[in-house]
């Protein structure tokens, strides 16, 4: 099986230090992702482990073989490498430029052989451009020119594969078939499969492991579940990310939040409560959340929408199963987070038997004296599926003191309003 | 051996770029100094060759240098390819045997109407050998290309190549009685050289005590002046007549002049000679007199500028005679009344 | 799909015919010039001349001639004639090997200085009536020209060299630098040239006028040899264009072949233009007319580039001749007056320079 070793090495450019003691090792079947924020170093390894920038310190090791003894045609038999992007100044055809992966095979006096072409076509195949074998490479759209470069990458044979952002340039369903072959080739030949990623999401979903670079260091190396992390994420890139396991495909996506606003605002001392459901919360929870105030949520079913960003966004969330009424318990439970907010917001979802429970809460924060709001952008009367008992609800509330809004934008100077009141008689 | 010491840092090995060392740099400075001593050596050898004694019928030795057999003796077909080999030859009487000359030959009035093949470098080769000529005369300097790639394949039909490349007075001297020799003019060009003698000791004898002029002669301007040195033929006939080249101390066949050499050597005669590159620069008497700061001179300031004929001036013939008679008259008009 | 498979090897047997047609028109075109020029021998005459002259053959043939045409045929237009393709060919492929190197389709073959370096020679030579001629058979004027240009592209390459590696693009800003100082030199020495100024305009220009078998004896098997050398490493120059490091990672040591090729090239252009002084444009535009109509395979490109330069020097000296007789036009001014066009209208047709 084919093994890379990496021996603590050190590259510079001139006399700047890139890349400061890379140590790891890979072995055939497996592909590693390289990611890191630009500068980190990451095409700067590529070009150390493909002969073409020596490291000042340290060894490149192919099977136990120095690369930088070896010749380069003997390295080229193995270690095949996909760029960014090719210029080719010159009209060769497709197929010219893919045989050309077959240079390691063919001597100096010698020229290509029945043997080259079966291989440069399969390779063509795979990579689904066979069709385009006598066009220019130069009339050839960016995704196309890419796949062409991977397939002189395959025609070469190799048994380590280095790939620079392999699919930026390709349509998403190209982008797929192609990781999608990668895999399964590395997974048949038992290759190493080197890439540098800028899409996080397609790094989860095809590495096996990665290596996050940062300022020229290994910052984390090892399975891809425990490089891509939210601390690993924020230390790196200093954005607040969350990392979750995708319920369909099971493979990690990362999702990133608007860390600039989150920043830069400063906390308020309002807590709010968000009584809501049916998606009707999902945007007010995410702009209180950006003004700075403090948020909770509840009674949300798991399957609802505002359930799923309020654990997107992290806040305390009051859930309940779905398909059945709030349950005694998360009934409790929400009156205890109402309990502790100054504010409570009502927003305009729809009422069924399920979720009556809810309107109970909003009545109770108005006892306490807590201030409700209530958002009615879409009358009660077409959100009542309990047979009238949520209108009576609302006239209710109205009746105790609950402030109606129609739409979303009266809330802020509402929240605003009752800040400056607080400053002076504050809740703990 | 620091080798070593550089081979390791911070515990890890170091790759370190192969550069050529003292003995290598040394191997390829000897090999260079070696060629150069070569070829130096090769050329020195070269120019120390004195040339064998002259064999054969009729062998002259030329002014390249070379030892030429004439084989077909006398010529009756002769091609020129300067026009100062065009005017010795019909100075000799030959001029009905002359088949062909170069563009520039336009003297005697004959001339103009003989085939031309050509000038300077550029003369045409085929051309040359299609007039099937006994014998060609060509100049030296640039036209020395043309004389090698003409020797063999006139050699093979039966023709010989003469250079004339006179350096001073004696040498046209010498390369009229050559010509004399090999067409077989020998008293013609005998009788023909008396007289040039004797013409020019006259005016050397008239002119020998008179005091001698500051001459400055201009051919050419084109930002610096061009004049001749103490090379060229003009310097020594600039002396026979009398005068004395400003720039006889400069050594050289032709130079490039400034406002201020001119200036301080204050010439009290200027000649302009008058050929084809004064003509496409617009050189004119007006246009010197009219040079900023020239008015001081000598020279402008008693109006003695002349223009002579370049033709008689520089082409090593017969008619040096003339352009020495006619620069004694403008330079010493007081002795030729 | 047996069909795309067969298309491919095809491209060698195409190959092969184009190489062929090309030294037919080569043979035809060096047969005109020969039969053609100031002195009218008739054309049966001509072929009669060369038969008689090659050995064995010579026996067969009566001699209707006179010897001054057959002096003329064999002592001037053949070696002149021999000379073009030489000069041709190097010059084209030079061209090609320089374009490849700096992926450049501007590149001639005199970027390095070659051009400059010979002129400066040349201009010394002519300048200081420098005669020496070694062994008899160089003159002082192409031995100078010769060492001008070897030493110039062997300084230009010293001052671009950094540790082992040689960085393209510093050799060219280097050849461009070095080209401007010596021009500054050379027009130094012009403007101290009298008479001979007029000489060395015209060696600069270009001509064959006054080439001798001993120039077609030396050069030949000097061209010879660069030629056959830059062309084994065709296909490696086709992967060059991709880049030096695509190149290095496809196996190709590149800095080995950029040595090979820039000596070589060095080589070919330094001997041609000592014998035929500095004849332009076949250069550069020889390789994108040839690179249009044949592909920009390597292969294929450098002998058909060497074999279209033959052809068009030969015609163009064959014009130089005989354009305005009894004065010989250089070569060089025809190359451009008479290529700059064609090379126009191929673009126009073709929309591009196969770039």
């Amino acid at each position: 099986m084919v093994r890379l070793k990496i021996n603590g090495i050190d590259c510079f450019y001139g006399s700047i230090k890139v890349l400061e003691n890379i140590a790891f090792s890979v072995e055939g079947g497996e592909i590693v992702g390289i990611l890191g924020p630009n500068g980190s170093g990451k095409t700067t390894l590529l070009k150390s482990i493909s002969r073409i920038l020596k490291p000042k310190v340290g060894t490149v090791l192919l099977d136990d073989v120095d690369i930088y003894v070896m010749k380069a045609i003997d390295l080229a038999k193995n270690l095949a490498v996909v760029p960014q992007d090719t210029n080719v100044t010159f009209d060769f055809t497709a197929l010219d430029l893919v045989l050309m992966g077959r240079n390691p095979y063919i001597g100096l006096l010698e020229r290509e052989t029945e043997k080259d072409l079966a291989i440069a076509k399969k390779a063509m195949e795979l990579t689904n451009i066979w069709h385009l074998v006598d066009r220019k490479v130069s009339e050839l759209s960016g995704g196309e020119r890419q796949r062409v470069v991977i397939a002189r990458a395959l025609a070469q044979e190799p048994r380590v594969l280095l790939l620079d952002e392999p699919t930026s340039h390709l349509d998403i369903n190209y982008q797929i078939e192609i990781m999608d072959l990668l895999k399964e080739l590395c997974k048949e030949r038992k290759l190493i499969i080197l890439a540098v990623f800028h899409d996080f999401n397609l790094a989860a979903r095809y590495c096996d492991s990665a290596i996050l670079l940062n300022e020229g260091r290994i910052v984390f190396i090892g399975p891809i579940d425990t490089v891509l992390t939210d601390e690993n994420i924020e230390k790196v890139f200093h954005i607040n990310a969350i990392v979750k396991r995708h319920p369909i495909t099971n493979s990690l996506y990362v999702v990133p939040l608007c860390t600039s606003e989150l920043k830069s605002v400063q906390p308020r001392a309002l807590k709010v409560h968000m009584i809501s459901g049916g998606g009707t919360g999902a945007s007010l929870m995410r702009i209180l959340l950006e003004h700075g105030y403090k948020i909770s949520a509840g009674v949300l079913n798991v399957l609802d929408t505002d359930y799923e960003v309020a654990c997107t966004l992290g806040i305390p969330v009051v859930s309940d199963a779905p398909f059945s009424s709030i349950t005694e318990e998360a009934h409790k439970a929400n009156l205890n987070k109402i309990v502790n907010a100054n504010v409570v917001i009502l927003s305009d979802a729809p009422f069924g038997r399920g979720n009556l429970k809810n309107l109970g809460a909003a009545m109770m924060a108005l006892e306490k004296g807590i201030t409700t709001i209530v958002v009615e952008e879409k009358p009660i009367q077409e959100r009542d599926f309990t047979g009238g008992y949520a209108q009576a609800s609302y006239m209710e509330l109205r009746r105790r003191g609950a402030i109606f809004v129609e739409s979303y934008d009266q809330i802020l100077p509402i929240l605003e309003e009752l800040e400056d009141k607080q400053e002076i008689v504050r809740k703990v | 051996m620091n080798k070593t010491k550089d081979l390791i840092h911070n515990g890890r090995i170091i790759q370190p770029y192969k550069v050529m060392n003292m003995e290598q740099k040394i191997i390829v400075i000897a090999v260079i100094m070696i060629l150069i001593a070569g070829i130096t050596g090769v050329a020195i050898w070269q120019l120390s060759q004195t040339p064998e004694k002259p064999t054969g019928p009729i062998s002259v030795i030329d002014d390249a240098n070379r030892n030429v057999t004439i084989i077909s003796y006398p010529p009756e077909r002769i091609v020129s390819l300067a026009p100062s080999c065009t005017e010795i030859l019909f100075a000799l009487g030959l001029g009905d045997k002359v088949v062909g000359v170069d563009t520039y030959s336009d003297y005697p009035e004959e001339a103009k109407n003989i085939e031309k093949v050509g000038s300077y470098a550029a003369i045409n080769i085929e051309g040359v050998l299609g007039l099937e000529p006994d014998l060609v005369l060509a100049t030296g300097g640039i036209q020395l290309t043309v004389v090698e790639a003409l020797e063999e394949p006139l050699g093979e039909i039966g023709g010989a190549i003469v250079v004339l490349y006179p350096k001073n007075v004696t040498g046209v001297f010498e390369n009229i009685k050559m010509v004399g020799k090999i067409t077989g003019k020998i008293d013609e060009a005998n009788e023909l050289v008396a007289n040039m003698e004797s013409r020019i000791q006259e005016v050397i004898d008239k002119t020998e005590d008179a005091p001698r002029p500051r001459v400055y002669v201009e051919f050419y301007f084109n930002g610096g002046y061009r004049s001749y040195g103490s090379e060229s033929m003009v310097n020594e006939m600039i002396y026979k007549a009398g005068g004395i080249n400003i720039f006889a101390g400069f050594a050289g066949k032709h130079l490039s002049t400034s406002d201020e050499a001119i200036l301080s050597a204050n010439p009290e005669v200027i000649i302009i000679s008058k050929g084809a590159m004064a003509e496409s620069c617009g050189l004119t008497p007006d246009v010197i007199k009219s040079r900023e700061g020239w008015d001081q001179l000598s020279a402008v300031k008693n109006d003695r500028i002349y223009e002579i004929d370049e033709a008689i001036l520089v082409r090593g013939g017969p008619r040096i005679v003339d352009a020495i008679e006619e620069l004694a008259i403008l330079i010493h008009p007081e002795l030729f009344s | 799909m047996k069909h795309e498979e067969v298309n491919y090897f095809k491209r060698f047997k195409r190959w092969k015919m184009i190489i062929i047609f090309l030294i037919f028109a080569l043979a035809f075109a060096i047969s005109l010039s020969v039969a053609v020029g100031q002195m009218q021998i008739s054309l049966s005459n001509t072929w009669e001349i060369i038969i008689k002259n090659i050995p064995f053959l010579g026996d067969f043939v009566n001699n209707g001639f006179s010897k001054t045409e057959e002096v003329i045929i064999m002592s001037v237009r053949l070696p002149r004639a021999i000379a073009a393709v030489i000069v041709g060919a190097a010059l084209a492929v030079a061209g090609v090997v320089l374009q490849g190197l700096f992926r450049n389709p501007m590149a001639d073959p005199y970027l390095l200085g070659i051009s400059s370096g010979a002129a400066l020679g040349a201009a010394v030579a002519i300048g200081f009536g420098i005669r020496i001629s070694l062994a008899g058979i160089f003159d002082s004027i192409q031995l100078m020209a010769f060492a001008g240009a070897l030493i110039t592209v062997f300084a230009v390459y010293n001052i671009a060299k950094k540790g082992p590696k040689v960085p393209m693009l510093t050799v060219l800003l280097a050849g461009i630098a070095v080209t401007s100082f010596l021009s500054a030199m050379i027009s130094v020495i012009m403007i101290t040239l009298g008479e001979s100024l007029h000489s060395l305009i015209f060696w600069l220009f270009g001509t064959l006028n006054g080439i001798k078998w001993s120039d077609v004896m030396v050069s030949l098997p000097l061209v010879m040899i660069g030629l056959f050398v830059i062309m084994i490493f065709s296909r490696q120059l086709n992967i060059m264009l991709l880049g030096e490091d695509e190149a290095q990672r496809l196996g190709v040591d590149t800095e080995r072949l950029k040595k090979i090729m820039l000596i070589f090239a060095t080589l070919i252009t330094a001997t041609v233009v000592s014998i035929s002084g500095i004849i332009g444009f076949i250069g550069l535009v020889v390789p994108h007319i040839t690179r249009n109509l044949v592909g920009p395979d390597h292969r294929i490109l450098m002998p058909a580039s060497a074999l279209a330069g033959a052809i068009i020097v030969v015609l163009c000296d064959m014009m130089a001749r005989i354009a305005i007789q009894p004065a010989e036009a250089p070569v060089g001014v025809l190359t451009a007056f008479f290529g700059a066009p064609f090379f126009l209208y191929l673009l126009r047709k073709k929309k591009g320079m196969g770039v």
